[in-house]
């Protein structure tokens, strides 16, 4: 899954653990995330669309799928 | 971490201290109660040998629900490195079981059997938090 995590957190200026501190998880979680190791749970994906202010699908791609 | 993880952590630590110190002293009482002279017998070893590890198998299942319930990558490689453990342990137990019994190599301690699931379970953690989050 490809996603955008990463580059909203820089636009904001964040740092890892404070975007973790917003999302109730570990920096460890933040960096499997934005590295696409670790596809978050649905409750998660939300509460990071929440954070940034966006669409979940907005966030978030399927691999096999283009812009 | 957030103060919910922290209060959660809290918790744990203390759970697992007043656990330890149950489990050290069923180990020693149960120890004393088997060696003495007028209560020996099998279903005392039995008890004994039942009971014991009780505090650290409830340890060890709140331990699992609170990794579960977290919403994070901690919950994952928890999963999967337990997971990696049991099979390991598994396939090592097994042959070397064989072995014993078809070329009969030296029956192990127990002690054995614990290293090698603590030592994978280990390993397996570090190695997933590394390949996951690095």
């Amino acid at each position: 899954m490809k996603n955008r995590v990463a580059e909203l957190r820089r636009e904001r200026g964040w740092t890892q653990r404070e975007l973790g501190e917003r999302l109730g998880v570990s920096r460890q979680t933040v960096i499997a995330i934005e590295k696409g190791r670790f596809d978050p749970s649905l409750p998660l994906a939300f509460r990071i669309a929440r954070v940034f202010g966006a669409a979940i699908e907005e966030l978030f791609q399927p691999d096999d799928e283009s812009a | 971490m957030s103060e919910q993880a922290t209060q959660t952590e809290r918790r744990w630590y203390r759970l697992a201290a007043g656990m330890t110190l149950l489990y050290v002293g069923l180990v020693l009482g149960g120890t004393w109660l088997v060696q003495q002279p007028a209560a020996s017998g099998p279903w005392l070893r039995g008890m004994v040998g039942l009971l014991t590890p009780l505090p650290m198998l409830a340890l060890l299942w709140k331990g699992r629900r609170i990794m579960l319930g977290l919403d994070g990558v901690e919950s994952s490689i928890y999963l999967r490195s337990t997971s990696a453990a049991f099979f390991v342990t598994a396939a090592l137990s097994l042959t070397y079981g064989l072995l014993e019994a078809f070329a009969g190599l030296p029956r192990p301690s127990a002690f054995l059997t614990f290293l090698v699931a603590m030592g994978a379970w280990g390993v397996a953690t570090a190695w997933l938090s590394w390949r996951l989050s690095s």
